[in-house]
């Protein structure tokens, strides 16, 4: 695992042959593993590049106060990222930008939060040429006074022939705030595949009745429902775990 | 006496499921509870395990002299009740392994080391043919209905309960499954000869193996009759309409009791 930090809105220095850092943009050269964190961040504008046939798994994270974020994230021809994000900020408000910009580039986008502010996530898949795929799966819990909105945007231009769109988001609200989901697919070409879902609500009753059944509080309960949650969206290593984990402790003991 | 339900009345949805229904389990014994599909024996398994989708109007649950129909469901699971399920829940990201360790844990109100639960998982996972991969695997994601029951026999192994409630274990089970399903609770009990047993089942296999002590019929939220094996051996042979079909008869000639009465 390869650690990057983002400080104060700038990328900090990190010397590697396999990736450029320059003017706030990272352009992966080669295959690897990387996880970068965004510490005492408030406004972020970041350009990710990611060069014909790498294969990259990347893990942002960030716990930070009211953020702005920008990111834009390139790919060209098939380029294959997996796409970690985990977010636990007081406020966030987020607009991304998925550009497949050749052939076989492929994103593979799971992001998850617990929000505890107001929370608003927009993203823009943008389809640019034929045979690209696209996987956008957001899963996400509110709790104190956590409201998030998500908006999702798969585009697709005549001509681009044999895309996959794939989009799921679903929010599990532990309080009364409201949240929404707009899910949108703007497609303008008949050779496609296409699937989106969007569910908002609360763990099942037949589930924690289950697990209660097993002499688990209802509070513990709870926890062990937040971490299937969250982790059946994260496929995270020991070090990315333990974070996340560090961060339920502190709202569910 | 392990438990004793008292006159109990229960709702769901306002539609009374249970009316007046009273059983005495004692320690050591194993009781089942036969009847058609829609009779409230489900309802049975959840209400003693405290499903607040369930309403108690009336009557009371008595577990090891002590009122449980206040507790919460771990509270009872924690006395020693244990509910396998029909259908268990699949839960994804939850490893099996760290729900069977919190489980475990909850029980002996203290945290269970890694060593501990693989000296005892590892025997219980043997004795039950369980393909050890499973104990890694998000919780019943992908298992079999086989794996599914026997991960739900693996549970009892592991926390030891006093009472154990089955609903309908042995359904979705192949032959060679349900023997080693029923081996299994059969060697348990002979281990823990103190511990009762309430089975609702549809089939005969489990019982020929664990040879029940009573069998009762439920029919129209209340047990209509009591007997020993032979009573199950009855109903696989000729199914249950020369015992419903008689329950219907008598709550007719009850209410036309009633009415000639009011008149």
């Amino acid at each position: 695992m390869n650690n990057l930090l983002v400080v104060n809105d700038k990328i900090a220095d990190y010397r590697s042959q396999a990736l450029t850092i320059q003017n706030n943009t990272i352009t992966f050269h080669q295959s690897g593993n990387y996880q970068i964190e965004y510490q005492n961040c408030h406004n972020i504008n970041l350009t990710y590049n990611f060069d014909k046939d790498v294969y990259i798994k990347l893990f942002e994270y960030s716990t930070n106060d009211k953020l702005i974020i920008k990111n834009e994230y390139n790919l060209y021809q098939n380029a294959n990222i997996l796409l970690y994000k985990f977010y636990n900020n007081q406020s966030t408000n987020e607009d991304i930008n998925i550009n497949l910009k050749e052939e076989k580039a492929h994103i593979n986008y799971h992001f998850s939060s617990i929000s505890i502010g107001k929370d608003q996530h927009h993203i823009k898949v943008k389809h640019l040429h034929k045979n690209t795929f696209s996987d956008i799966y957001n899963k996400s819990i509110t709790i104190n006074k956590g409201q998030i909105e998500f908006t999702v945007d798969s585009i697709l231009p005549k001509g681009n022939q044999g895309c996959i769109l794939n989009q799921d988001t679903r929010v599990i609200t532990l309080n009364d705030n409201k949240s929404a989901i707009h899910p949108n697919m703007y497609i303008d070409e008949n050779d496609v595949e296409a699937r989106h879902g969007s569910i908002i609500g609360r763990f099942s009753h037949d589930e924690i009745f289950y697990l209660m059944t097993r002499g688990i509080n209802y509070n513990d309960t709870i926890k062990l429902l937040v971490k299937g949650y969250l982790f059946s969206n994260l496929m995270l290593d020991m070090e990315g775990r333990a974070k996340i984990f560090e961060i339920i402790n502190k709202y569910w003991r | 006496m392990r438990l004793e339900i008292k006159n109990l009345n229960v709702k769901v949805e306002n539609k009374e499921i249970l009316k007046d229904f009273n059983l005495n389990i004692e320690e050591g014994k194993i009781h089942v509870i036969m009847g058609p599909n829609g009779v409230g024996k489900s309802t049975l398994s959840h209400v003693i395990m405290g499903d607040n989708n369930y309403q108690i109007t009336s009557g009371d649950i008595i577990f090891n002299n002590q009122s449980i129909k206040d507790l919460t469901t771990d509270e009872r699971s924690r006395l020693g009740i244990f509910l396998a399920m029909q259908y268990p829940m699949e839960i994804d990201g939850i490893s099996n392994q760290d729900f069977l360790r919190t489980a475990m844990s909850a029980h002996a109100n203290k945290y269970i080391g890694l060593y501990d639960f693989i000296l005892k998982c590892e025997k219980a996972t043997e004795e039950l043919q369980m393909d050890k991969e499973l104990i890694h695997r998000p919780l019943n994601i992908g298992f079999s209905g086989g794996e599914k029951k026997k991960n739900e026999v693996l549970q009892i192994k592991l926390l030891e309960p006093s009472l154990i409630i089955m609903d309908e274990l042995d359904s979705g089970l192949d032959v060679d499954s349900l023997k080693i399903v029923a081996q299994n609770i059969k060697n348990y009990l002979k281990g823990k000869k103190e511990t009762s047993v309430l089975i609702i089942t549809h089939y005969p296999m489990l019982l020929e193996i664990l040879k029940p002590d009573y069998v009762h019929i439920l029919s129209n939220g209340k047990i209509i009759k009591t007997g020993d094996y032979s009573l199950a051996e009855d109903i696989f042979a000729n199914g249950y309409n020369k015992y419903i079909d008689k329950d219907k008869v008598d709550n007719k000639a009850n209410i036309i009791t009633k009415e000639v009465n009011y008149e």
